[in-house]
């Protein structure tokens, strides 16, 4: 059946439903909302299109509806219900006539002056019909100008819409503004010129929607807007879009920001990128000038301007250029240290050692410029200054080239500064001498060998043997010549510097009915007054430690009993302070690297007054004292150590792992600073050799000091202590 | 319970279960419509279906256990899953009351329905969100909503803002016949959500939407398209489905039966998934179908933009706000809160129009990107990840403004407005840098200082848009300086001596040439070396400086002029103990006679070297000798010719000074250069 009803049946229907009904669909409308009122009329009208009431009532909804609506954001809905209403008090013209008016007043009831005596409204045409004519020219005016003003302000809100995502999308582009302009190309200046036009387009149309806006309703439009500065990169200046629809309108000023980076980066960048093209050019042609095997006449180093160091840095902190030119500024004095070397005095084999000592320095700063140059070299800052590179380098791959090469440069360098120290270093010790001194009938041995403990094997043996400035040479050492049988005695002999024994001494340790026996000296210091000896004695009553000073002339200056039992082990004289420090470490004559034992440090001056002591523990051995300008350091290896700030490194001393460590001491005894030399290896030191503070070599050799192995170890420390080579 | 609303329910329960037990109907093997064999039970009926956005999800009722239940089924590799039962749903009630007429939002976290729990209680409209174990226990949506009537089948549009279901129409229908049937009926009403979260009076649609018995509606994608079952005249029979269009007026226009899917028997309950090609709908109150969409009528394109909005620490789900706005206006289309769960969003974006979408969350980051849909023509769906951030870092690098070298500096933070600093933190050598997290939300104060510079501040405001997550800030700051006089006078007559002086900071790399005579400034606290040459026949001389706040201003530099047998005494030649070895620290003195032996290139000198009175007259004379001779050979080393030196040592034969005190012993102990001829 429902396939049968037509539209046109429902239509009919629909007509017979509605007609002649106004009168009675009228007081429905009266309490009706607009929806509710625009479907009842908008039925009714179906059969009567003229309907006078009804086009006006639908045109006064459709005016209330386009003027609730906001023309910007409800653009189309208002546009579509002015369009509507004009139409409507268009039609209304024509048909609410007067007659209409007076014959139908009630349904003008809207535009009542009052009532008459009936109840009717008092309707005067002229206010409806003025209504409608007004009505209809507003809508009119805003069909036609809201067009334009909504036209206007799309325009420029796309417009900054535009500027505002270029500008979002630099900020993501570059960390930082100085990055943008380091990196800025012809495809950045385009885009941000783009954003300058975008800009300006917006606020072209920005103000001409103000204008026609006012124009059209300056009560409506009341809207104004200000520009912002951008300070802040990143934070300032980012919108999801721009919000033209407040009062206020804030922007953002791109243009100004965007000119200001096409200036700088065209003038103050550019400029810069010509120094340092320059800069790059000069270091190059110095560099070329340099030899590293021969002094030149004179050495004048090309130096980077450091107003141009400054400027780069100041566009890049992690700039690579700088990096580049600082490493060639420095290769220039890496290369006159190889000369200083190559083109050696070889009567001056202490400056040689000390020129080798310098190289190793440059060497190892070269590396760390050089290494700062790896770190910086990615394609982001290769991008900054890609003519610069390309030009000098050949791009990235040419810039790594370069620092492959360098390194070995730096590495060869690094190299024969070591080998050649430790060559020379080894030619000073083989000064072959005289198997034997002798002085009257004794032959005193020229070579210093070590004792067993308690026990001193032959009649008389050599324990220890210093040269003095003057040329002389110290023998000290045990005998067992002593009447009392089973004693031991110290002695000291002096010889010129032809080797003749000038004066030989023993100091006999007995002491009451005790049988005393020497069981270590611990080591020997020349000083200009004479000899000082550090020497441990046992007797029936105890352990007894002896510091024994003796003059030029074999006479004793004097002796002093040291507070301590431990076993002397090293001993410096301190020109500076006229004093000698000393150690002394552990209750047996073989230092146990195993175990922690005391160490004692004391210093004493040559009145023989003690200035200070102290101690300094740690697991493993002394094997010297070296002194400083300013204070001194203890060498040794050790198991198990603490630094200044507690951490505590320790070997694998299971397997015999020893590692090397130099500990710093102030000249007042206190400790400054504890560098332990860690490897995975094991190894340990028993010699130090001191060129000045600025290179002290450690030597020894791998394996443990129970089983050592053949290679040779050598490491350089300098007074920091910091390490400066290893060679394990 | 008004009695009314007792009978719609039980009316409504009828006319479904009423459905079940009919007859397969005969569906047109020509036409694209399509039973979906996997959501289709023979044993019972499957209504009201409704899609996710994305169209992976379905949710319908079914009366599979007796009453009508929810049930979900997942589109995996190209069809639909068996449908499991929505258990926290379906348990809310007793296990016969009604629970039916789904819709899923558009992002698929929150499920409206209606149910009617207990006996005799009319249907009220509930929703239930997505948790991370499934859907949440049902909430009452309330009122204004919910009444003592019949509220059922809702819809929610795309941007969660208008909710449209049914009432009862207690009118009934205009049509005469119609009304002659006495069924019934329902009319459509619309709810939107107020700017506080709340559901406004819901409004009976106007005519053309309501005129008879309307019931089923369904808001589609774009919000403005309104699919809904009808009996009003004209139609295929029974319920069809028409489609009416909310146009620019504000008006809706008139519907259009969607007789590509309507046939004799009730058509009713479509959804149609973002795509907008394929729509389910009910078929004869019995099973879910499928009806390709003819071209010609589909009315909308959707993109779909979803993804997952989370921690960018933690990858755990946040929930945030989604805007999106006008990009031609600026002006907010809608605000849509995420899944807080799991941080899931899905945004329907209708194509045609230009879209901002912001993600805002209080306390974290934001993300904006635009979507310019105004020239798509087709659906598509983009994945969209965000990682919202609660910190930044600010990485904050302290120079020194003329060397550009980094500074250990303090850094003290504390929020704008706030008495004490919440945070301190010392930048690191060698470059001076530090990276300081900051939450966002503050506006920070951060106050700069270093010892002996002048200390700075700088701002940095987190209270509004933050996007990105690392900002840079240098920060040069300029060292605090002193004037200093250096007067480079003759070490006899004391007349001004024209002179260079080469300052160097021992303690940075900084190197000054100013003439004699003049005033430099220099920096407080630093330490400097202070040398002075004249090309005037006059030796150099050096002194060093430490820079403070207070004290003299005036530096006496007294140059000896080098006349025959005039004396020079170096400075800080020292040699390792007891021995003749020159320390290093002699180098920088000795480099300086260097000099002056190339600048005065006939002048000849002696090396003379003294020692303190500890040792005997002999011994010290014989170290004074060799310490003389290291420095020569020092200078032969750096190719002065020797026989400009003459080396000799003194021993303590000529002590400057008594050797009563170790100092005094140490000045002893010096080399002296002097003149024999220039």
């Amino acid at each position: 059946m429902k396939r049968l009803i037509t539209p046109l049946l429902l239509i009919l229907c629909l007509n017979l439903s509605y007609a002649q009904r106004f009168k009675d669909v009228f007081p429905q409308l009266l309490k009706a909302s607009d929806t509710e009122a625009l479907s009842i009329i908008k039925s009714y009208m179906i059969e009567d299109l003229d309907h006078p009431n009804s086009n006006l009532r639908l045109a006064l909804i459709y005016e209330r509806r386009y003027k609730a609506c906001n023309p910007i954001t409800e653009y189309e809905k208002a546009i579509a219900n002015a369009n509507e209403a004009k139409l409507r008090f268009g039609k209304s013209a024509a048909v609410v006539t007067e007659k209409e008016v007076s014959k139908n007043s009630g349904y003008y009831s809207d535009f009542a002056t009052g009532y008459d005596n009936k109840g009717r409204p008092i309707v005067d045409y002229s206010t409806v019909s003025t209504k409608i004519r007004t009505a209809y020219d507003s809508a009119a005016k805003f069909t036609e100008q809201m067009p334009v003003i909504y036209e206007y302000f799309t325009k420029s809100v796309n417009f900054h819409d535009n500027a505002i995502k270029a500008f979002n999308e630099i900020n993501g582009q570059f960390g930082s503004r100085d990055k943008l302009l380091l990196m800025y190309n012809p495809d950045l200046k385009t885009k941000l010129q783009q954003m300058i036009s975008d800009y300006d387009s917006s606020i072209i149309y920005l103000d001409k929607y103000l204008a026609t806006a006012k124009a059209y309703n300056g009560t409506a439009f009341k809207q104004s807007y200000s520009i912002k500065k951008i300070d802040t990169y990143r934070l300032q200046g980012l919108l999801t879009s721009p919000n033209f629809l407040v009062n206020k309108i804030e922007i953002w000023d791109y243009k100004t920001w965007a000119q200001n980076a096409i200036d700088e980066a065209s003038t103050d960048v550019s400029s810069l990128r010509n120094e340092l093209n320059m800069a790059e050019l000069s270091v190059n042609n110095s560099l070329k000038k340099l030899s590293p095997l021969a002094l030149g006449p004179d050495y004048t180093p090309y130096k980077v301007d450091s107003k141009l160091i400054f400027s780069l840095v100041k566009y890049d902190n992690q700039s690579l250029p700088v990096a580049v030119l600082k490493y060639k500024q420095f290769k220039q004095d890496l290369i006159h240290q190889l000369a200083q070397v190559n083109d050696r005095d070889t009567t001056a084999n202490e400056l040689y050692l000390v020129h080798l000592g310098e190289l190793i320095y440059k060497a190892r700063e070269a590396d760390s410029l050089l290494l700062i140059t790896k770190n910086r070299l990615n394609a982001e800052n290769i991008s900054k200054y890609p003519a610069y590179f390309q030009t000098h380098y050949n791009g990235e791959n040419g810039v790594n080239q370069f620092i492959t090469t360098e390194q070995k440069v730096i590495k060869d360098a690094a190299d024969k500064a070591v080998s050649e120290m430790i060559i020379n270093i080894k030619n000073n010790e083989d000064i072959t001498v005289n198997e034997f001194v002798t002085y009257k009938n004794l032959k005193i041995p020229t070579k210093a060998s070590p004792i067993n403990g308690d026990s001193v094997s032959a009649n008389i043996i050599t324990t220890h043997t210093e040269l003095s400035t003057d040329g002389s040479h110290y023998f000290v050492g045990l005998n067992k010549m002593n009447r009392k049988p089973g004693h031991t005695n110290v002695f000291v002999a002096k010889t010129d510097d032809k080797l003749k024994v000038k004066w030989y001494k023993e100091f006999s340790m007995t002491e009451d009915n005790a049988s005393p026996n020497i069981n270590d000296i611990g080591d020997i210091a020349i000083t200009p007054e004479g000899c000082a000896l550090l020497v441990r004695s046992k007797n029936d009553v105890g352990i007894k430690n002896t510091l024994f000073y003796i003059n030029e002339n074999g006479e004793e200056i004097f002796n002093k009993e040291l507070a301590t039992s431990w076993f002397p082990r090293r001993m410096q004289y301190v020109e500076s302070k006229n004093a000698f420090i000393f150690a002394h470490k552990g209750a047996s004559f073989t230092q146990n690297y195993k175990e922690e034992q005391e160490t004692s440090l004391t210093s004493i001056n040559i009145l023989g007054d003690i200035l200070w002591s102290q101690t300094f523990n740690f697991t493993g051995n002394i094997v010297d004292l070296v002194n400083l300008g300013k204070g001194f350091i203890l060498i040794g290896n050790y198991a198990e150590l603490k630094d200044t700030e507690g951490k505590t490194f320790r070997t694998r001393i299971n397997t015999g792992q020893t590692n090397a460590f130099a500990a710093r001491f102030a000249n007042d005894g206190k400790l400054a600073a504890v560098t332990p030399v860690e490897s995975n290896n094991n190894y340990y030191i028993d010699r130090v050799i001191k060129i000045n503070d600025k290179i002290i070599n450690l030597l020894g050799k791998k394996g443990s000091l129970e089983i050592p192995e053949r290679d040779d170890v050598h490491i350089i420390i300098n007074q920091s202590p910091e390490v400066l080579n290893i060679e394990l | 319970m008004h009695l009314k609303s007792y009978i719609a329910s039980i009316l409504l329960t009828f006319f479904v279960a009423s459905a079940f037990g009919q007859d397969q109907p005969v569906v047109d093997e020509n036409s694209s419509k399509k039973i979906i064999p996997n959501l289709s039970d023979p044993q019972a009926v499957e209504y009201a279906p409704s899609i996710s956005a994305d169209g992976k999800t379905m949710i319908f009722e079914a009366n599979k256990g007796g009453s009508y239940k929810l049930f979900e089924s997942k589109f995996v590799n190209g069809d639909w899953e068996i449908p499991t039962p929505i258990e926290n749903v379906n348990n809310y009630g007793d296990s016969t009351d009604l629970i039916g007429g789904p819709s899923i939002s558009f992002d698929g976290n929150t499920l409206y329905f209606f149910a009617t729990i207990g006996f005799g209680n009319s249907a009220d409209i509930y929703y239930s969100t997505r948790e991370k174990t499934g859907w949440s226990i049902p909430r009452s949506i309330g009122a204004p909503i919910n009444s003592d009537g019949y509220e059922a089948f809702p819809s929610i549009s795309a941007d969660g803002q208008f909710l449209y279901f049914v009432r009862q129409n207690m009118e009934g229908p205009q049509d005469r016949d119609l009304r002659k049937l006495d069924q019934f009926c329902y009319s459509i009403y619309q709810s939107e959500r107020k700017d506080d979260g709340t559901w406004g009076e819901p409004k009976k649609l106007p005519y053309p939407i309501n005129q008879d018995c309307e019931k089923a509606p369904r808001i589609m994608a774009d919000g403005k398209t309104l699919i809904f079952s009808s009996n009003r005249p004209g139609g295929l029979g029974d319920f069809d489905m028409y489609q009416s269009t909310l146009k620019p007026l504000g008006d809706w226009s008139i519907p259009v039966p969607l007789n590509f899917a309507n046939s004799e028997f009730s058509d009713q309950l479509p959804t149609i998934a973002a795509q907008g090609d394929l729509m389910y709908f009910v078929y004869n109150n019995q099973d879910i179908y499928s009806v390709v969409i003819p071209p010609e009528l589909r009315q909308f394109v959707n993109n779909i933009v979803q993804g997952k909005i989370t921690d960018a620490d933690t990858n755990e789900g946040i929930a945030a706000k989604i805007i999106i706005r006008d990009a031609l206006t600026s002006n907010i289309i809608s605000e849509i809160d995420n899944n807080p769960e799991d941080g899931a969003y899905t945004v329907v974006l209708a194509a045609g129009k230009y879209y901002n979408l912001e993600v805002v969350k209080e306390g974290y980051s934001s993300f904006i990107k635009s979507y310019d849909l105004r020239n798509v023509k087709i659906y598509q769906e983009q994945q969209q990840d965000i990682a919202l951030f609660q910190n930044v870092f600010l990485d904050v690098s302290v120079s020194d403004i003329e060397l550009f070298e980094g500074l250990e500096a303090d850094i003290e933070v504390k929020r704008d407005g706030a008495g004490a600093f919440f945070k301190k933190v010392k930048t690191i050598l060698p470059n001076g840098t530090i990276q300081i997290a900051l939450p966002i939300g503050s506006h920070y104060e951060f106050y700069v200082s270093a010892p002996n510079f002048k200390s700075d501040l700088f701002s940095l405001d987190l209270t509004g848009l933050v996007l990105y997550r690392n900002f840079e800030k240098e920060l040069p700051l300029t060292p605090e300086k002193k004037q200093v006089m250096i007067n480079v006078s003759d070490l006899v007559n004391n007349s001004k001596v024209k002179s260079k002086i080469i300052l160097r900071n021992k303690d940075r790399d900084e190197r000054i040439e100013v003439d004699g005579n003049s005033m430099v400034s220099l920096r407080v606290g630093d330490r400097y070396e202070i040398e002075a040459t004249s090309d005037q026949g006059y030796a150099f001389n050096s002194t060093n400086l430490e820079v403070g706040k207070n004290g003299d201003t005036n530096v006496s530099l007294k140059l000896l002029k080098l006349d025959i047998n005039a004396k020079l005494e170096l400075k800080d030649i020292l040699f390792e103990s007891n021995s003749a070895n020159l320390s290093d620290i002699s180098f920088i003195e000795l480099e300086r006679v260097i000099q002056l032996m190339k600048e005065n290139p006939t002048l000849k000198v002696e090396i003379a070297a003294h020692t303190d009175d500890v040792g005997s007259d002999n011994y010290n004379l014989q170290l004074s000798d060799k310490r003389a001779d290291s420095v020569v050979k020092f200078l032969m080393e750096n190719k002065i010719d020797p026989e400009r030196f003459v080396a000799k040592g003194y021993g303590e034969s000529l002590p400057k000074v008594a050797n009563d005190t170790d100092d005094n012993r140490a000045s002893n102990r010096r080399v002296e250069l002097r003149v024999l001829g220039i």
